[in-house]
């Protein structure tokens, strides 16, 4: 399916762009307000995600979740779980499924429930799905074991042990974000890969938090009078300029546009983190580029920074989901009973066409938060059980309500 | 654990701060004409434009973010800045006392220039021209005859940017003698090179230890950096969050500290480095160490054979047979289920930290007890990991390159000690005997040697024999009294400021602050007056520093900053977790995008720093041969075998509990100097607020008090309040007797930082410990130690 | 106000910076070994038992502004009143200097001037001129920084908001480096002091009097056994 920009991203994204403090490219949100400005384009997480943090600990929800090991210890950290990347509605779906037990834990500890408005939640989605693209501190024991298992050490030494043939990966102890790392060996893979397939070392692949567990362990090695390298904040739009320059677009497709010889990256599943996914195309770049030798597409070179502006471009794109249908979104707000309250005349909100309501994450987050222990309430009066959603079901019943009201 | 109390008890407790108020028998007319006669005693306050600016405080090594307001051309407020990562907004009393300092009546109104003779001093008021010109005249008569080696430096409160100027200076003149003030960390840091080989200070991790055993160290009563400990404190007792980490304070007396810890732990003087060797024996015997950490990370637990196949003893063994718990217990007199209590708990709780790092020195041996402490982070694997010991961060400067190899050594060498390192009270015997070569000035800035050091008469001596001395200080001070030439220096607020990473803070931080307020009486920067000491002397002196003014420099110095890329300028609690987050996933997002910027930004926040994580990373943290932590020191061995001693026994190159001083006939009583918060560092005893607010615990107010047992002074016949001596070997002096139930009965304590004999008259009060103590030096490192004088106490 | 005697360090730093925001004057040594220092807030110490089994309670204590102040009812002039926010106010042009009030607090947090304040040197210089300084022959006490309520609700008129908590704090609890003090309005059930006021390590001083103090205090607790779920 390659829809177009849908109907539920038009609807949404205007009034996002009028009301709240948009910026416009999610790392220039990441990276503070202060040197964010508004510029155009239609790449957009709305919401201010600094504030959003901001919101975290002032609505009291760091006093039990944590985002990345900041804030609270008795509930999950929304930095880490769910795993994965969750795109704006699949985060609503995990609030959704989770949020009976959680009012049942806070009732216990004598906390009310938050409420908040829409432009709190916009910058606390903004906030959330800033954070879990971030890369963690790797675990260095683990990088130590990978770097033999994926045998590294066969070809590349280690502070001065083992092999000779590959440079000295102290050398790049300094370096302390993963796509730097992803961006080097990308850029010298090709006398890499000549020298692997002479050795017979197969082509080392790169899961989950691999590459910063191999950079921890790299990091206890450094000799001491290194400073650190950081990346500079990415910019999501030079990213998508990127995209087509570099030739991406020829065979990936995106947004709806480009591709068809190479997977669609608006629609394939996304790891959690911008590392990760540098990981990922480590792991297909012999496929990549056996394609591209193929197609007679050069195969691209990028600076560190046009890697992590690529790779935040594909993660901004991806806030909205574009899988959602309308059809099995119709199906789903029947099945699960939301239909026999939410209609005309019914205990619900109407959320019938043209009354507005649905639609989009955010006012559904809102208003689950704001009406929801009501709403709970009165199911259990009715022995209506609370609703819960697969992956993808919110994506189509946000995709059902808004073509409701967009006919 | 509730409050218990009622009236007669609160009023009994309260009566240190009004009971004087509660006198009746006046009748209420006569009150009221009473009053009506004073009713034009008006003051006026005057008025003015309100502003508030940073500043930094100059009060002690830390620090810490200011923020001052001011009316119209007063400073009127001393507050917190909350940005400022050290103190985020909180401060402790010294600091709040600044202004006192800067309006005090006893402030040096004009550069002086001795006319009399050093002993009899006739002071002379000068122009800054003829004061710079003096001192500038005497460095290039000096520099033309080859002297230059022979100028000594001695900074007070040491920082960062302008201690690089100086030394900078320095190097360029022709002088190694760029000289600091001791201090007792210098114990713990020998400790830390001899077992980690690191020689750059270290920080501890305090926020994330969940169990901390502090071995002595007077953690709330000035200790590091007081503001930043104070927050962890608050930290660990947070409401919300629940007491997540436990403070054990182990010291004969009971400190304030003590007092607020979770647990005290009373023992013997001298002999924490047992009773950490002793809990040691517990984690061994019961296996609660690290096993994998000291298997992987350190050498010498186990015995052990050298490349020559002679056999050594190890950590292990040595604690087995030498530490049994209840020899430990009747060393120490520790009950034996606490030490094992105590040992478990901190077996138990990861990450656990023990904290060996005095800031009042110790008994000679200090850096083995340190070892022995230090030990116990290592059984702990808390080295170099979140919740324990690491090595603080290097701000991203460049260190001045010598603009050529000055051929000569350091005045204050200590060749004769194994441990071959520099301390400044060794100068007095470099100046008297003229080795290793005659020194011809010294140079003092902020620096009272003569009244802090407890070797200070000594110091007298040695200035009295010197051909030149210069002073930069505020006040007249026992040492300026020695000086040629005294330059008044301004307080913080009337000078551009600026300091480095806080003692033993986690965090690289650059503080800046332009002044506040113009400079009173004519005071003079002294890192302008340095720069241009260095035009007058022109050539190669000029060259290397060629700044119009200390803010030319620092402004060069943050384009350093700027090139490094990295941290962030001062800013609020969420954008430090924001920061943080980022930080730790290696992106860096700076509010500015030129050196320009940095600049102004710093100037308005207060400053820059790096919330940078700084666990993992071994390298750092370990350089010792072994590339391990070393419970036997091979430092230590090489450098005794270096020095043409005999190695002989392994123990001399493990932890061990120092030899305890012997009580002499006729002195039954152990001193032990103390520090009390609003005299931290021996300093304050010029400013009233502090003054009056020195010793809650006892009421005692504008004066040294004695603290002595009940029961002991009962013995002597010794009232509460009561006039006595207390005299050692060295000397006596008449103080106050205070009857406190937490002095070990064969203990006695004065409080340092009174008993001046210059400066000012509020300072001039009570009596200086130092002056009593006996001259002790550490063998291994010739540190200078405190402890160990014995004296008797008798009613006057 | 609320006083978590758990993180207090007795670093003392509150009172130094009340006097120096009160323009509290310094006694001289002598008037200050007859007790004469006044200090608004100070620290109470209560030290119980032998070496080495000791405890030792610090705690700082403030006017804590009690509902039912018994220095009000003895004033024989009416220049003590309680203030529409519930402060115990003092009038100083109004006070005769009769000290039935400082008898009549029962936590001796009322002080009288027994000398007209001097200000050695420049000392003068650092007067806070929101505060007026207090002559001769009166009683004075602890305001809350009262001042520093009529500046912050002056602004936020001006802005034309409500005074937002956090707006107004007085300078002991500002300074504090443990975060040990908190402030806010007691009626708002949602404020900081409001919350942990009903904590249950939460008490009052000698309560027992029915003098209804607006100052809380919470005891020292225990350390819990290091209990802390690791995420």
């Amino acid at each position: 399916m390659q829809p177009s920009l849908s109907a539920a991203q038009r609807r949404w994204k205007t009034p996002a762009l009028a009301a709240f403090l948009c910026v416009p490219l999610w790392f220039a949100v990441l990276c503070g307000t202060a040197t964010a400005q508004v510029r155009g384009g239609a790449y957009f997480l709305p919401g201010d995600a600094k504030a959003g943090m901001q919101t975290f600990f002032d609505k009291g929800c760091a006093r039990c979740h944590a985002v990345l090991g900041e804030g609270g210890r008795t509930a999950p950290d929304l930095g880490r779980a769910p795993g994965g990347h969750l795109s704006a509605a699949e985060m609503v779906a995990a609030m959704w499924n989770h949020a009976p037990a959680m009012w049942e834990k806070m009732r216990a500890q004598h906390l009310p429930p938050p409420k908040f408005t829409e432009s709190e939640m916009t910058n606390l989605f903004a906030f959330l799905y800033s954070v879990r693209a971030l890369d963690e501190p790797g675990d260095a024991e683990r990088g130590r074991k990978l770097l033999s298992e994926k045998r590294c050490v066969d070809c590349h030494a280690v502070g001065g042990q083992g092999g000779r043939a590959g440079p000295d990966l102290k050398s790049w102890a300094s370096y302390r974000n993963p796509v730097s790392w992803i961006q080097a060996m990308w850029n010298h893979a090709q006398p890499m890969e000549a020298l692997m397939a002479q050795r017979g070392v197969s082509w080392p692949q790169f899961q989950e938090n691999d590459m910063a567990d191999l950079m921890a362990y790299i990091r206890t090695l450094a000799p001491a009078s290194k400073g650190h390298v950081y990346l500079r904040q990415a910019d999501s739009e030079a990213g998508r300029r990127l995209f087509r320059e570099k030739g991406c677009v020829a065979c990936h497709g995106i947004g709806g546009a480009g591709g068809g010889h190479a997977p669609d990256l608006g629609t394939r599943a996304l790891p959690r983190t911008l590392g990760q996914f540098g990981g990922w195309m480590w792991n297909h770049a012999p496929a990549m580029w056996a394609s591209m030798k193929a197609q007679h597409v050069a195969r691209p070179q990028f600076s560190n920074q046009e890697m992590a502006d690529l790779i935040s471009y594909l993660f901004a794109e991806r806030y909205f989901e574009r899988t959602g249908n309308a059809a099995r979104g119709r199906r789903g707000f029947e099945e699960k009973g939301c239909g026999s309250c939410h209609r005309p005349g019914g205990v619900g909100l109407d959320l019938s066409p043209r009354r507005g309501g649905g639609g989009s994450p955010i006012p559904v987050a809102t208003a689950l938060w704001n009406h929801g222990p009501v709403m709970l309430e009165k199911m259990k009066e009715r022995a209506v059980p609370w609703p819960r959603f697969a992956t993808g079901e919110i994506a189509d019943l946000l995709e059902y309500l808004s073509a409701r009201t967009n006919p | 654990m509730s409050f218990q109390i009622n009236r007669r008890d609160y009023l009994r407790l309260a009566a240190g701060g009004a009971l004087g108020t509660a006198t009746s028998g006046v009748t209420l007319k006569g009150i009221s004409s009473f009053n009506a006669a004073l009713a034009s005693e008006e003051v006026r306050v005057p008025g003015g434009p309100e502003n508030w600016s940073p500043s930094v405080c100059w009060l002690c090594p830390a620090g810490c973010g200011l923020k001052v307001r001011t009316i119209g051309t007063r400073a009127v407020k001393i507050q917190g800045n909350p940005l400022h990562p050290v103190s985020r907004g909180g401060l402790c009393p010294k600091a709040l006392a600044g202004l006192q300092e800067l309006n005090h009546p006893d402030r040096l109104r004009a550069p002086l220039k001795n006319t009399g003779t050093r002993k009899s001093p006739q002071w002379r008021q000068i122009s800054w021209e003829e004061a710079v010109t003096t001192v500038a005249a005497k460095l290039r008569g000096l520099r033309g005859a080859g002297q230059a080696h022979g100028v000594v430096w001695i900074d007070g409160p040491e920082r960062n940017l302008r201690s690089r100027l100086v030394r900078r200076f320095l190097s360029a003149y022709g002088s190694p003698n760029y000289l600091t003030m001791p201090s007792g960390r210098d114990a713990f840091q020998t400790a830390v090179y001899l077992q980690q080989g690191v020689d750059q200070p270290v920080a501890y991790d305090l926020e994330n230890t969940r169990y901390l055993l502090s071995f002595g160290v007077n953690l709330l009563e000035g200790w590091g950096s007081p503001v930043s400990l104070m927050r962890v404190f608050g930290r660990w007792r947070d409401a919300a969050s629940g007491r997540h980490t436990k403070f054990v304070q182990i010291e004969p007396r009971f400190s304030i500290t003590a007092a607020r810890a979770d647990e005290w732990v009373s023992l013997r003087p001298g002999t924490e480095a047992a009773l950490a060797l002793g809990m040691a024996y517990v984690l061994i015997t019961e296996g609660l160490y690290d096993a994998a950490f000291v298997r992987d990370r350190t050498f010498g637990f186990e015995d052990w054979k050298d490349a020559a196949g002679k056999a050594h003893q190890g950590f292990r063994s040595l604690v087995l047979s030498e530490y049994r718990l209840n020899d430990v217990s009747e060393m120490t007199g520790v009950p034996a289920e606490t030490i094992l209590r105590v040992a478990r708990e901190f077996g138990h709780n990861r990450p656990a930290l023990a904290l060996g790092d005095h800031q009042t020195s110790t008994l000679p041996g200090a850096p083995y007890a340190a070892m022995a402490v230090h030990s116990l982070n290592a059984l702990a694997g808390s080295i170099g990991v979140a919740g324990g010991v690491l090595v603080q961060p290097e701000l991203p400067f460049h260190e001045e390159e010598a603009s050529r190899k000055i051929p000569w050594p350091r005045v204050d060498e200590t060749p004769e000690q194994i441990f071959p390192g520099h301390q400044l009270a060794r100068l007095p015997q470099a100046i008297r005997s003229r080795k290793p070569y005659p020194v011809e000035a010294v140079l003092l800035h902020q620096a009272n040697p003569v009244f802090s050091l407890p070797n200070g008469e000594a110091f007298r001596q040695a200035l009295l024999e010197t051909p030149f001395v210069a002073s930069f200080s505020t006040f007249l001070d026992e040492t300026a009294m020695l000086a040629d030439v005294v330059l008044p220096a301004p307080t913080g607020l009337e000078q551009w400021q600026e300091a480095g990473s806080p003692p033993a803070f986690p965090f690289a931080v650059q503080s800046i602050s332009p002044p506040v307020i113009a400079a009173r009486h004519g005071a003079r920067q002294a890192a302008d007056v340095v720069l241009e000491i260095a035009r007058f002397l022109g050539g190669p002196v000029a060259a290397a520093l060629p700044f119009d003014n200390f803010e030319a420099y620092l402004r060069k110095s943050v384009e350093e900053l700027f090139a490094a890329q990295t941290g962030a300028v001062f800013s609020t609690g969420l954008d430090e977790t924001w920061n943080r987050l980022l930080e730790r996933s290696g992106w860096w997002s700076p509010t500015y995008s030129n050196a320009e910027e940095l600049w102004e930004q710093m100037k308005e926040r207060g400053g820059w720093w790096e919330a940078g994580n700084l666990s993992g990373e071994w390298e750092r943290a370990v350089r010792t041969p072994s590339r391990r932590f070393e419970f036997y020191s091979q430092t230590l061995e090489r450098w005794t075998r270096a020095a043409g001693r005999e190695a002989g026994d392994d123990r001399r190159f493990l932890p061990q509990q120092p030899a305890l001083p012997k009580a002499a006939a006729g002195y039954p009583l152990l001193l032990l100097p103390m520090e009390v918060l609003p005299l931290a560092g021996g300093a304050g005893g010029h400013l009233p607020y502090l003054q009056q607010i020195a010793g809650p615990h006892v009421f005692a107010t504008w004066d040294s008090w004695l603290e002595i047992n009940p029961v002991t002074a009962h013995k002597l016949g010794i009232a509460d309040g009561e006039k006595v001596w207390v005299e050692s070997r060295r000397g006596r002096a008449q103080v106050r007797a205070r009857l406190y139930a937490g002095a070990r009965p064969e203990v006695v304590h004065l409080p340092l930082g009174y008993g001046h004999t210059a400066g000012s008259p509020w300072g001039c009060r009570g009596a200086n410990p130092l002056a009593l103590l006996e001259e002790q030096y550490d063998p291994l490192a010739g540190l200078p130690q405190t402890t160990g004088t014995h004296v008797k106490v008798y009613r006057s | 106000m609320l006083i978590d005697l758990a993180k207090c360090t007795a670093c003392q730093a509150c009172m130094v910076a009340c006097e120096s925001e009160n323009n509290v004057p310094c006694v001289s040594p002598e008037e200050a070994g007859r007790r004469r220092i006044i200090s608004w807030i100070n620290l109470l110490p209560e030290i119980e038992g032998e070496y080495p089994r000791l405890t030792m309670r610090l705690a700082p204590v403030p006017c804590l502004h009690c509902d039912s102040p018994p220095c009000i009812l003895v004033c024989p002039v009416k220049a003590t009143s309680l203030s529409p926010e519930g402060f115990v106010r003092q009038t100083y042009a109004r006070c005769i200097g009769c000290r039935y009030c400082t008898n009549g607090c029962p936590y001796t947090r009322r002080m009288f001037n027994w000398y007209k304040p001097e200000w050695p040197g420049e000392f003068a210089e650092a007067l806070n001129p929101d505060v007026s300084v207090r002559p001769k022959g009166v009683v004075e006490k602890c305001t809350f920084c009262h001042h520093r309520l009529m500046k912050a609700r002056d602004e936020a008129r001006a802005a034309n908001r409500p005074l937002a908590e956090g707006e107004y704090t007085p300078a002991c609890v500002e300074v504090c480096p443990a975060g040990a003090m908190y402030f806010g309005d007691l009626e708002d059930p949602d404020s900081a002091v409001a919350q942990l006021g009903r904590h249950p390590r939460a008490f009052k001083l000698l309560e027992e009097l029915g003098t209804k103090p607006k100052v809380t205090y919470l005891s020292e607790g225990e350390w819990s056994g290091g209990e802390r779920k690791e995420a």
